[in-house]
């Protein structure tokens, strides 16, 4: 209990400083006014939207003013979209989440496989393949792969669509674009850009704990025992690879969460990257602050889990002795 | 290439729609790279938003597909003199919601564009006063004689009275107001096309009127669909999911002259390019030179001989744009045919800057945009280079448009070289001299675009008496020769026209206006 209470106090300093930040970077985002008002508005016209706008406050009356009315829920109406910015999130979250999670699935499905082989069998031929290739998903740069890919299964082939969300089905009470065919055509693309880099990243670190853990003395110890294989990869050996592997799936999918932008512009995934960019273009200001606070707070729910889950999967820490 | 792999599944709809429906489904799928930013034809005057508008909500007046004036809301005018415009409104006419348009709807749409949230507070600035005679006439009242009064009406749209009222949208979006904005996303006009769903940033569907007054064209059912990214837009064109694109960015033109199925259409935009110079200051700013040299006429005349407009257009804008001879294109009214550009020649520009002093040339900052005009960045490179031939070194500051645009307009016009660009929303010249060209006048409204705070007593006086004429061919005449005062005082340096560039599916016909309008009842799917 103490532990949550401190958890969440610390997050709720981790946001106000995160907004903090952020309203001390907006100063040079640009005027929203002029992007409002049209090339005919007058001077005066211009001074007073401004005005009514709170923006000839200094920066931290104007941050004191966001932070008490954030407290009560309130995140402002968004200066280019004029609706509530809490009502754009909720609209743009689900097509971020859904593309999020089918390229979490998929990286992860592929990966922890792909590096537990690679641990084992390093010398292999299919295994020397695996990472060459590793190497290349971690190093084309997101928007060149989904040109590509929309170059190849899109303009040549005609196979998948190009741009935006599929049709949506509600299964559960989830509204989602992945029950349906036309929503998972159009998912799969900038799912497996994102999967890629992920993919990338994961299974190279599991094989560099698994071939860390292989060489300790308990595990020769096991095979000394004359244990099965399948014993000692998966019950000795992979178990304890798991701490800093998790450690980096939650931080590679909060990442997917604030910074899928480049996918998402590539593929104009109605997304929350999408939102944020055009929310740069018109300095848009409440937008820019709202997605800030919500990566901020992606970003600590995702370390209080992992936290959490360490407590779970590795005794040690449990019981305090690393 | 093959026809895309829906087109058997749309075929078997149109035919078990044929059964139902005498005409046949005509669906038009547009992507463009921006959204409309608001569905509140008062709130955002953004010229995309406008004319995205314009196929829902109709004006008094409004552009025909010559690019003429002609009546839309308004069956007729008459004026009863020189400062009463009396207008007829069209009979039969009714909202998308079925409720019937009159006098009183006009009316209440010129007080909410007058309103404080408004932003088209200009389209009646030169309006005295307002009233519907009956339930079918409207009369108005200039401050002033104004011969353009019906340019300036054509981007006010008329609203539905009752709907707005009864929907808490009697006035355009206050930001700062608590309550949801009805009208920036619902949408209730006359037009030719009423809005079926709207997903902002992701897809807005327009249907045919049932009821509307005029003809609507053959398209029956228009999906919008924004697109950000130019090499996502042109493979959503290149593999059939979409009909139309616009812009379509220069780089990717020989990739749709070349594909099967698509075609470029492309005609002159009423925007100019130009190149400003400060006039306004004793001293120039961020640069190490004394004084300001730009008050020389020589070094401005130098610059516009050394840059070499034809080579930008050549390398840069890919040949789609012409060159500009003054500060607007030739279908605005206004427009001095016999004026010319200086040459380029390195020589004269050299040997005018001798003449001026500067014989080994000086050292400016250039602001420019990177994300607003076509290819605005690289322009602006090519001054850079073009202008070290002669001597002056030109350290570039390229901005995105946020930070470029706060920094160089009112109240600071922070900067001394620059590069920007005019489109007259009027088509008048009137509307260049009011903000661009004339003396700048804050208090009055005027010169809030002189950036290079130039100033032609002369032609400020031409274009004030042009304000007021109601003969056409005097006042064009007072215009054209206003025009060539400006050219000659080097005012700032004209580059080019650019050009609107579009793709579109072979069996697409389209109808471009330099405006950028995009008047759906006049396309036609094939």
């Amino acid at each position: 209990m103490y532990f949550l209470l401190a958890r969440l106090l610390q997050a709720t300093i981790v946001m106000l400083c995160v907004a903090l930040v952020g309203f001390l970077v907006f100063q040079f985002v640009g005027d929203p006014v002029l992007s409002l008002v049209g090339q005919e508005t007058s001077v005066e016209d211009r001074e007073a939207l401004r005005e009514s706008l709170g923006l000839n406050d200094p920066i931290l009356v104007q941050y004191a003013r966001y932070v008490v009315n954030a407290v009560q829920g309130d995140f402002g109406i968004s200066y280019s979209f004029n609706r509530d910015v809490s009502e754009m999130i909720a609209d743009r979250l689900p097509a971020t989440i859904e593309l999020v999670m089918l390229s979490g699935v998929l990286s992860l499905l592929l990966a922890i496989p792909a590096g537990i082989y690679t641990g084992i069998r390093r010398k292999g031929g299919i295994a020397q393949t695996i990472m060459a290739l590793s190497v290349i998903g971690v190093s084309i740069p997101s928007f060149l792969l989904g040109i590509l890919l929309i170059l190849v299964f899109s303009v040549w082939l005609n196979w998948l669509p190009s741009f935006g969300r599929g049709d949506v089905a509600v299964v559960l009470g989830f509204r989602s674009s992945l029950f349906t065919w036309d929503g998972l055509s159009h998912a799969l693309m900038p799912a497996a850009v994102l999967c890629l880099f992920q993919l990338g990243v994961i299974l190279r670190l599991i094989r560099a704990e698994m071939l860390e853990v292989l060489r300790t003395d308990y595990i020769r110890f096991a095979w000394a025992r004359g244990l099965p294989g399948g014993r000692v990869y998966f019950r000795h050996a992979l178990k304890n690879t798991l701490v800093p592997v998790v450690t980096a799936i939650g931080l590679q999918l909060s990442s997917l969460f604030a910074f899928s932008i480049i996918t998402e512009r590539v593929f104009q995934w109605p997304g929350m990257g999408s939102l944020l960019l055009h929310a740069i273009g018109q300095s848009d200001i409440p937008l820019l602050a709202a997605y800030l606070i919500f990566v901020g707070l992606v970003f600590t729910i995702s370390n209080l889990v992992v936290d959490a889950i360490y407590v779970l999967i590795d005794p040690r820490i449990r019981h305090g002795a690393l | 290439m093959s026809k895309n792999y829906i087109a058997p599944l749309v075929a078997a709809l149109a035919v078990s729609t044929a059964l139902v429906a005498p005409a046949q489904a005509e669906t038009l799928r547009i992507a463009s790279q921006g959204d409309a930013t608001s569905l509140d034809p008062h709130s955002h005057n953004e010229s995309f938003t406008n004319y995205f508008l314009a196929n829902v909500y109709e004006g008094l007046v409004a552009r025909d597909k010559d690019f003429e004036i002609a009546g839309q809301l308004a069956q007729s005018w008459e004026q009863v003199d020189a400062k009463t415009w009396r207008f007829t409104l069209r009979d039969g006419v009714s909202f998308h919601d079925g409720s019937v348009f009159a006098a009183d709807d006009v009316i209440f749409s010129m007080d909410r564009a007058l309103s404080e949230t408004s932003n088209f507070k200009h389209v009646l600035a030169s309006v005295e006063s307002y009233s519907a005679i009956d339930d079918m006439t409207v009369e108005v009242v200039t401050k002033a004689p104004n011969p353009i009064l019906l340019n300036d009406l054509l981007d006010l749209m008329i609203l539905d009275k009752q709907w707005s009222e009864a929907n808490g949208a009697a006035m355009p979006i206050n930001l700062q107001a608590e309550e949801k904005a009805y009208s920036a996303t619902n949408a209730n006009g006359t037009g030719p096309f009423q809005v079926v769903s709207r997903a902002q940033g992701e897809k807005t569907t327009l249907a045919a009127f049932d009821g509307y007054w005029g003809d609507a064209g053959n398209v029956t059912e228009v999906v919008f669909t924004p697109i950000n990214n130019a090499a996502t837009l042109v493979s959503a064109l290149l593999s059939g999911e979409v009909d139309l694109v616009m812009p379509l960015p220069l780089q990717d033109i020989p990739r749709v002259e070349n594909g099967a199925g698509v075609k470029v259409v492309s005609s002159a935009e009423a925007r100019t390019m130009y190149i400003g110079m400060d006039q306004w200051r004793d001293q120039i700013i961020e640069s190490p030179v004394e004084g300001n040299p730009f008050l020389d006429l020589r070094v401005r005349q130098a610059i516009a001989h050394a840059v070499d407009a034809q080579a930008i257009i050549d390398r840069v804008m890919q040949g789609q744009a012409t060159l500009a001879t003054q500060y607007l294109m030739d279908k605005v009214n206004g427009y001095n045919p016999d004026l010319t550009r200086l040459e380029y020649s390195v020589d004269t520009a050299k040997s005018l800057l001798a003449e001026a002093g500067y014989p080994d040339g000086f050292e400016v900052t250039m602001d420019c945009s990177t994300d607003r005009y076509v290819n605005d960045g690289q322009i602006c490179q090519a001054t850079v280079s073009l202008l070290a031939r002669v001597g002056i070194k030109v350290n570039l500051i390229a901005q995105p448009k946020a930070q470029f645009f706060p920094k160089v307009v009112a109240p600071d016009f922070g900067t001394s070289f620059f590069l920007l660009s005019w489109t007259p929303s009027t088509m008048d010249a009137l509307n260049v001299f009011q903000n661009v060209l004339g003396t700048r006048d804050l208090e009055n409204g005027k010169g809030a675009w002189n950036i290079s705070g130039c100033s032609v007593p002369e032609a400020d006086a031409l274009a004030a008496e042009a304000a007021v004429t109601m003969d056409a061919t005097a006042r064009e005449k007072m215009l054209q020769d206003a025009m060539a005062l400006m050219v000659e005082d080097v005012c700032l340096v004209p580059l080019h026209v650019q050009q609107l560039v579009w793709g579109a599916a072979e069996n697409i016909d389209v109808v471009q206006h330099p405006t950028f309008e995009f008047p759906l009842e006049y396309f036609n799917v094939n």
